[in-house]
């Protein structure tokens, strides 16, 4: 347990000095920013341009505009990015051999596994909430409302994705020590995972969901709970992730 | 008493056998030289002691526990530099020692004090530069640190010296022997002369076999049988006409020549030393030099491997 929390603190000072954590927090505050300002702007854009005589009727932008953006953006980039920034979070160590002299003091190969995914998990938490904060406070000054719901509850979907990426991440970093085999690894995940949404009868329960259907939520054409089946699959799939990677990574001959 | 035991341990990497059947026992407070040419196996070995390579069979004690794969339980007692240790290259050596104390569960006080005594033992103790700036041999150096950090009573190094310049060698041989007496060493090399310089106890592996054990000392005695004389003249005709003399030729097929110099092997030195002499004498033909050469850890590792 110590010697989690102490190589936990590495991967800390780690993010920090090699500048990765200070990347995504700037990126995710420039999407922040974004998603509500680029809501407003471009119907304005899109009036100002000459249209030689056509007529676009544009409608109001409104705060449906700016959390569309939200979602689009983090689901199809800024995850990306998270996965590429971490992609060889633990092959990177195997292959430079840095790992040798922290296991060979005696660190389990357990603590080494939990406290990358806790680090990870922890700057996707902070970041992703983060930009979260800024869409909602801009999204209030600068939108109408709209009566949208579950705000909350939406983005707390696509957060647990999040996590559920990162176990497998951490899992194929395990299974192959590569980074690019990770990076495949990782997306051939997700990809499979969204050819089975695909499927009328499982859809519900595949965790695709949690990062497609947040607008329909939020304008209350799905319920909250219809969320619950996909939730649970992707905390299981976390946990199984997890659970793996500890047993490869403890059979792996270093 | 034993401070590594390994008892018949085997390991092969698909079909290649790199380690046969292999027992060795390394007493506390020694340096205990590891020797083998390049691929011999000492880096397997080494990496199952310390249990990040799986063995096929056989038994590895450390202290008396036995050492199991993955687990990384004995390894309290050992220290461990790589061959090529890698460091995080964007903390400074403090912070490093820092973080592997932490992992060895020492407590702040002690981590200051000792860290700054290994680091000006090792000589880096005014560097405050981040370690992805280090020279090969200030990380050699920085390794070893590490590896004292929790002042280990094993302390297993594998090819320390390889990479580095003569005057790298030579510092970090220094190290090596002012910590002993608090830490037994076990150390891979195949430069012989290393071996020579500093340990006190030696086995040769070949082809996954030990092949040579025993204390320098008694290595020598007992592979010391063919003594070795060499004879230097100032010319080649003075060596020609010294090796026609009739009682030299007598023992010639003992003798071999080159350039100016002749090189006699007996296992009667003594006798054909006062041969030699009586020739000196008789023939009024001297030499440059003459010397008795002891029998080297090259020679013995040469005839060993063979």
């Amino acid at each position: 347990m110590k010697n989690y929390l102490v190589f936990l603190k590495k991967e800390f000072v780690e993010s920090l000095r090699n500048y990765k954590f200070l990347i995504l927090l700037v990126l995710f505050i420039m999407f922040g920013v974004s998603n509500p300002v680029m809501a407003k702007l471009l119907p304005k854009m899109l009036g100002s341009m000459d249209m030689q005589g056509m007529t676009i009727v544009i409608p109001e932008p409104s705060a449906l505009d700016s959390w569309t953006q939200f979602y689009k953006n983090m689901s199809q980039m800024q995850i990306i990015i998270l996965v590429i920034v971490f992609s060889g979070t633990i092959a990177t160590e195997l292959s430079k051999g840095t790992l040798v002299n922290i296991l060979t003091k005696g660190v389990s190969r357990t603590s080494v596994v939990l406290a990358k995914f806790t680090s990870i998990s922890l700057v996707w938490t902070a970041c992703y909430w983060l930009c979260f904060g800024i869409t909602t406070v801009l999204t209030g000054i600068l939108l109408p409302s709209g009566g949208l719901t579950s705000l909350v509850f939406s983005a707390f979907g696509l957060w647990i994705f999040g996590i559920m990426i990162i176990s497998v991440l951490i899992l194929f970093n395990c299974l192959t020590g590569n980074i690019f085999a990770s990076l495949l690894g990782t997306g051939g995940f997700a990809v499979t995972l969204s050819l089975l949404s695909m499927i009328a009868k499982i859809k519900d329960y595949i965790p695709t969901i949690l990062s497609t259907a947040n607008l329909q939520i939020i304008q209350g054409e799905l319920k909250p709970m219809e969320f619950v089946p996909a939730t649970v699959i992707a905390c299981g799939v976390t946990i199984v992730s997890i659970i793996s990677a500890i047993s490869i990574f403890r059979k792996k001959q270093l | 008493m034993n401070i590594l035991s390994i008892n018949n341990l085997n390991k092969s990497f698909g079909d290649k056998k790199v380690i046969d059947n292999m027992t060795l026992n390394v007493p506390e407070g020694c340096i205990y030289g590891f020797l083998g040419a390049n691929g011999a196996g000492k880096t397997t070995t080494m990496k199952m002691i310390l249990g990040l390579i799986k063995k096929d069979s056989g038994e590895i004690k450390i202290c008396g526990e036995t050492v199991s794969f993955g687990q990384n339980k004995t390894n309290q007692y050992v220290g461990y530099l790589p061959d090529v240790p890698a460091f995080y290259k964007y903390m400074r050596p403090m912070e490093y020692l820092k973080l592997c104390g932490e992992l060895t569960s020492l407590d702040s006080k002690t981590i200051k004090e000792r860290s700054e005594e290994l680091l000006s033992l090792v000589g880096l103790g005014k560097e405050d530069k981040k370690i992805g700036s280090f020279s090969r041999g200030m990380k050699q150096r920085l390794g070893i640190a590490q590896a004292l950090i929790n002042q280990p009573k094993l302390l297993i190094c594998d090819e320390p010296t390889s990479a580095l310049d003569p005057i790298g060698r030579k510092e970090i041989l220094d190290i090596l022997v002012s910590v002993k007496g608090k830490t037994t060493i076990v150390f891979s090399t195949h430069i012989l002369s290393d071996v020579e310089k500093i340990c006190d106890h030696v086995s040769v592996l070949n082809n996954g076999k030990i092949v040579l054990d025993g204390t320098l000392a008694d290595l020598k005695k007992q592979n010391g049988r063919h003594d070795v004389l060499e004879i230097s003249f100032i010319s080649q005709g003075d060596m020609i006409s010294f090796f026609n003399n009739k009682r030299i030729l007598s023992i010639q097929n003992q003798i071999t020549s080159k350039d100016n110099t002749l090189v006699i092997t007996s296992n009667k030195l003594n006798e054909i030393q006062k041969t030699i002499y009586d020739v000196f004498i008789s023939t009024g033909i001297f030499p440059t030099k003459i010397e008795v050469l002891e029998p080297t850890m090259e020679s013995l590792f040469m005839e060993v491997v063979k």
